[in-house]
């Protein structure tokens, strides 16, 4: 029994430094590209920061303005530009990553009206430590 | 006598050999010139340029967009499609601001052309939305994909369309990144690689139309 309760203490203790974990990615600069009129497929960028000792995978992002998003990488094979989706955006320890255009990107599906730059879009972000955060994109033109 | 003139003689071969290669020198720059291509030039440049076969397109109000239409101006040209995300609106922003760059009189002889290898999405009257967002100059061009082809392949351009994934109507239109440079007589001048830069074309657009025109 005494051990169960050392047991329950040690995950108690535990529990807060995963909620810590969430705070070592940072997030700056996301931007979302203005895009032309009738456009169903934008493009949002951001930088992201790991200041934890751990890699975190970003595993989705959401917003109410978009129907869906997913991670793209912008790659040049066989002569052409092809679009890589990629599963998750890794992040490693220590290490900056950087979404930019021709390069990795969200590729952000649907928007639910015709945003203009200055306009800002939610982004709701979940991570591999299983936290989340929700930040701000401003819709920028390019 | 004949002892004293075989000095006269040399020197005379000598002059004639001198001027011989002075002018052969003047001449090779002088003719042999329009064909050099410029030692710093950001782009493939093709000196005999290579001329384009026919093809029939229709541009974003619906009028035909063939070789005539390429004939008496410079053209820039870049393939792609409305719904890609990110390299084509990247390099149509690009276009448009090495269009900035150019001067009035350039702006004349110039057009840039965005072409849409997806027409089944891209009717001129999207086009026409989306080129004019860039720039009201702009032109877009679309047509049969037979038709398309006799013009990509033309000039080396490729272009492949992914399945759609299952539940999905969008699909990804995979497309060469090249910006390619037409001259006023229909032929294939130059290629420009990405990653783009609008300084380095305006820059090569300049001294390719100094060496051509």
């Amino acid at each position: 029994m005494k051990r169960q309760y050392i047991l329950t203490f040690c995950f108690a203790c535990l529990f807060p430094l995963q909620t810590m974990a969430a705070s070592t990615l940072i997030f700056a600069n996301a931007w979302i590209a203005e895009a032309p009129p009738g456009v169903k497929v934008m493009a949002g960028y951001f930088d992201v920061v790991n200041t934890g000792s751990e890699e975190v995978l970003i595993t989705e992002i959401t917003s109410p303005e978009f129907g869906n998003i997913e991670f793209h990488r912008t790659v040049h094979e066989d002569g052409m530009m092809k679009m890589a989706a990629q599963p998750h955006v890794h992040v490693p320890p220590g290490k900056q990553v950087k979404l930019e255009p021709n390069g990795k990107h969200m590729m952000m599906f649907n928007p639910v009206y015709r945003f203009f730059h200055g306009d800002h879009v939610t982004l709701r972000i979940s991570l591999s430590d299983g936290s989340k955060q929700t930040i701000k994109a401003t819709v920028k033109a390019r | 006598m004949k002892k004293s003139n075989f000095p006269i003689q040399s020197l005379l071969l000598v002059a004639v050999a001198i001027l011989s290669l002075v002018l052969g020198l003047w001449l090779s720059q002088k003719l042999g010139g329009k064909t050099l291509v410029p030692a710093d030039l950001d782009a493939t440049f093709l000196p005999s340029g290579k001329p384009l076969a026919p093809f029939s397109l229709v541009d974003q109000d619906g009028k035909a967009f063939d070789v005539d239409r390429l004939k008496g101006r410079w053209t820039f040209m870049f393939f792609g499609y409305t719904n890609c995300p990110d390299v084509c609106p990247t390099t149509l922003q690009t276009m448009k601001d090495a269009w900035k760059l150019l001067d009035k009189k350039s702006l004349d002889k110039t057009q840039m052309v965005f072409v849409s290898v997806d027409a089944d999405r891209d009717p001129p009257a999207v086009l026409k939305k989306y080129v004019n967002y860039f720039h009201p100059d702009f032109i877009g061009v679309t047509g049969k994909p037979e038709q398309m082809d006799l013009l990509t392949r033309n000039i080396g351009i490729l272009y492949g369309f992914e399945d759609p994934q299952p539940g999905r109507k969008d699909y990804v239109v995979n497309h060469s990144g090249q910006i390619v440079l037409i001259d006023p007589a229909a032929n294939l001048r130059a290629v420009f690689s990405p990653p783009h830069d609008p300084q380095k074309i305006a820059g090569s657009f300049q001294k390719i139309r100094n060496l051509l025109e």
